[in-house]
């Protein structure tokens, strides 16, 4: 019956990876995923290793994982992922919309990101939307981009604010000052499912910028 | 320059120029009422052949005479008569009926080369006769000097002294107080220059001071009798004077002078000195040909450095010495010309007009040390001005610095909290939210939310600043918009008319955040409404009024803790809470000043 709506068929093929170290919080998840019947759930890991093992053997449409492992960092897994398959998609668990570790990583590659105590309807919308290519974004988050792009590059570096577009310019600026997507929407003459396309689009960018600012930086310390 | 100062500038100039010309044309009155004597005749030592037409001068120079002036008296006098020879040179003594009645070399302070005397004497009542009486007077003029004598009158003591006095003063006193001035002035310049060496207009001003005082060896030579035989070699010096005065006609002009010009100044006295002492010349011979061409062509010559620099140059001080140098010159010319007598006159005046060349490098000095003070005042206002700019600057980046300070604190404190947060407590409330989920416990579970929910709203209002309540508001939407929807409750939410107001600080942003929060909270849950909706807008005096309004239960008087504690952090806040019942529902209206009041300095932690 379930199968034949819209987002099971969809989503079908939706092979979900969840990193989690915390046994009660990788149990939850593990449980609203499964009722998820659009998803299928690769493994449920609790370190690092295991998550990049898995991430080499199989293939993988969504990591969903937590930043602070026992044995590194989530970035890592989330770089992997997009290196291997740059058409999947990456969420961060965080306890924080606002921590400078979610900005981390999604100049890493995610596109998403869940709280950590996401209930089950928050967690699969989130997880629709950014399939359906919306990411959302919290004031503070546009508040860090904004601050960031105000701050002066050094010269040869390229600019981030150059890479972005007029109107993502002013989403992330009226975000940063508190509007909600309606009156932004409203107010850029835009429909309010725009925004967070744009969003998503403001994130990709966000990636690229500071792969090339690696790249950069590499160049510049003589590494490559 | 204005006009009007130039003006008077020009009036004060010819009013002096006519002063100091006085006497090359103004003539001293002679006595009217006395007796005048106008020929003598000749006794002995003379050059010329009686009578003689008093006054009479001497070609030659040096030498002795003696002259004899009759005048006749119809009756022995009733009152003391007296003889008065207004001018002689350079020492007469006067014999009456074989007796000397006076010696001017006695009495007269000035009996120096250049100076004239005067001389008056009493003549003894017993010794005068009805009829004529005969006046011997022998004349003696030394060295380089040539004898002269003026007419000589017979009057009484009422008749003769006022002419008497005002050439004593003229010849004598008025000598002496130039050398005072000069001694005055010496010094001024002397101290002036050492306080300032570098200034080499200064040393030469003073060289110029000092070795002019030679000038004076003659009356030195009156009082110590001794160093008479040294005069010519002080006349031989003071030739440095004339080379001097060029040299500081350049220097004014602002030009350098050649060095041989210094050299000569030093060189052509030394010279002559040298010349005398070696017994080729005698030291007068040497005074009369090199001396004195010296003394009457520099004045001439520094005249013209003046007029080049005043007029082709458009120097203003070159002014001050022209004027000086052009009184000095004609001086120095009727002085020449007394001397090769073309001019009748025993007096010399060039040595008063050397005084007006003192005045004028007194002015200058004065005129420099002026213009300096004024340069330095300016330079002390500027100086000020430009400290009390720095200060404010050092101010403003000090005060920047410190806010920047406080902000990179705040913003390090947050990250420390954000980093302790997230490894620790909130990652164990949200194990305990999976926790108590899992084993249907929901007050837990319910707790945890609340706990995990209000430790993000502290950490989100520490990264408030100043004019970002809306950010801040936006963050709490953030995090209600979740619980709402979980609860079913629909929240509209439009802050986006909300003035911005000053002040915000995290402990200010996170009361408004608490207030908004507990009326949404009493809305959900003692509402029980289905549809909250908050609106931000600026009041009539463009406070920030944030209005959140619920369709459930119109509120009922009460006085639960939350309301008060609403109350509470809106006097915190500088603002006011007002609660009131809508006909469906109630309305929470939280009015916050433009500018909220700066915290209480022991309130550092959120309230």
């Amino acid at each position: 019956m379930q199968a034949n709506r819209p987002d099971n068929v969809q989503y079908a093929s939706c092979r979900v990876l969840l990193v989690e170290d915390d046994e009660p919080l990788r149990d939850r998840f593990t449980r609203i995923l499964a009722s998820w019947p659009g998803s299928c759930l690769v493994a449920a890991c609790a370190t690092l290793a295991e998550a990049l093992a898995c991430l080499r053997s199989q293939d993988i449409d969504l990591l969903i994982t937590d930043l602070r492992l026992p044995d590194g960092h989530g970035t890592q897994a989330i770089r992997t992922l997009r290196r291997l398959n740059p058409a999947a998609e990456a969420m961060v668990i965080s306890v924080l919309a606002d921590d400078a570790t979610v900005i981390e990583a999604i100049e890493a590659g995610a596109a998403g990101y869940l709280l950590k105590d996401a209930d089950s309807f928050e967690l699969l919308e989130a997880i629709r939307e950014l399939r359906a290519g919306r990411s959302p974004i919290s004031t503070s988050i546009a508040r860090v981009i904004v601050r960031r792009l105000s701050a002066p590059a050094d010269a040869p570096r390229p600019a981030l604010e150059q890479a972005l577009t007029p109107r993502e310019t002013e989403i992330l600026q009226g975000i940063a000052k508190g509007f909600t997507y309606a009156e932004l929407a409203e107010q850029l003459g835009i429909s309010r499912q725009t925004v967070p396309v744009h969003v998503k689009n403001i994130y990709r960018k966000l990636e690229a910028h500071n792969r090339s600012e690696a790249v950069f930086e590499a160049t510049r310390l003589g590494l490559i | 320059m204005s006009a009007g100062r130039r003006i008077a500038w020009f009036a004060l100039s010819l009013l002096l120029a006519f002063l100091a010309s006085l006497p090359l044309w103004l003539h001293l009155p002679e006595p009217k009422s006395a007796l005048a004597i106008g020929t003598a005749s000749c006794v002995s030592g003379c050059e010329e052949t009686s009578p003689v037409r008093l006054p009479l001068s001497w070609r030659e120079r040096g030498g002795q005479a003696e002259y004899r002036v009759e005048f006749s008296l119809e009756q022995r006098p009733s009152q003391p008569l007296y003889v008065f020879i207004p001018v002689l040179k350079q020492r007469a003594g006067i014999w009456l009926a074989g007796r000397q009645i006076a010696d001017s070399g006695t009495q007269a302070l000035m009996t120096g080369v250049t100076s004239g005397s005067t001389m008056l004497a009493p003549l003894p009542a017993d010794d005068l006769l009805e009829g004529v009486n005969a006046l011997h007077i022998t004349l003696q003029a030394a060295g380089l000097t040539r004898g002269y004598l003026s007419k000589v009158y017979v009057g009484t003591a009422d008749q003769l002294a006022p002419y008497y006095r005002l050439r004593t003063f003229l010849l004598e006193h008025l000598r002496l107080m130039v050398l005072a001035a000069q001694l005055l002035a010496c010094v001024a310049v002397l101290v002036t220059w050492i306080y300032r060496p570098r200034d080499e207009l200064f040393g030469w001003m003073s060289l110029l001071l000092v070795v002019s005082l030679l000038s004076y060896a003659s009356l030195l030579a009156d009082l110590l009798p001794r160093v008479s035989s040294l005069l010519p070699y002080a006349l031989m010096l003071n030739t440095a004077t004339g080379f001097i005065l060029m040299i500081i006609a350049l220097l004014v002009n602002g030009s350098r002078p050649p060095p041989w010009l210094k050299a000569c100044a030093a060189a052509v006295p030394g010279a002559c000195v040298l010349l005398a002492l070696s017994g080729m010349a005698s030291p007068y011979a040497i005074v009369l040909a090199i001396g004195t061409p010296i003394l009457v062509l520099a004045p001439l010559a520094t005249l013209a450095i003046s007029a080049w620099g005043a007029l082709a140059g458009k120097v203003k001080e070159a002014w001050l010495l022209l004027v000086p140098l052009a009184l000095l010159c004609m001086a120095t010319l009727h002085d020449g010309a007394v001397a090769a007598m073309w001019l009748d006159g025993p007096v010399y005046i060039a040595f008063y007009y050397r005084q007006a060349i003192i005045i004028a490098i007194a002015v200058i000095l004065a005129r420099r040390l002026g213009i300096s003070l004024l340069r330095l005042d300016g330079a002390n206002a500027h100086l000020k001005q430009r400290l009390a700019q720095r200060e404010q600057e050092l101010a403003r980046l000090h005060e920047e610095e410190r806010h920047e300070t406080m902000q990179r604190v705040r913003s390090e404190e947050r990250q420390r909290l954000t980093a302790d947060l997230h490894d620790g407590l909130s990652g164990h409330l949200a194990s305990i939210i999976a926790l108590a989920e899992r084993e249907h416990s929901p007050f837990i579970e319910s707790s945890a939310r609340d706990a995990l929910d209000d430790l993000r709203a502290v950490i989100h209002s520490l990264d408030i600043g100043d004019r970002e309540l809306a950010a801040a508001l936006s963050g709490l939407r953030e995090r209600l918009e979740r619980q709402l929807k979980r609860m079913g409750i629909a929240l509209d939410w439009s802050t986006a008319h909300l003035p911005e107001i000053s002040g915000v600080t995290p402990t200010h942003a996170l009361n408004v955040l608490r207030i908004v929060q507990e009326a949404i909270t009493n809305a959900a849950k003692h509402g029980p409404a289905a549809h909250i909706r908050v609106s931000g807008k600026a009041g009539l005096l463009g406070q920030a009024v944030i209005v959140i309004d619920n369709d459930g239960e119109p509120f009922l008087r009460g006085c639960g803790s939350g309301l008060r504690n609403m109350r509470r952090r809106a006097i915190q806040l500088g603002g006011s809470v007002r609660i009131e019942a809508l006909a469906d529902g109630t309305r929470v209206t939280l009015t916050l000043p433009r500018r909220l009041p700066d915290p209480p300095r022991h309130a550092g932690q959120p309230a």
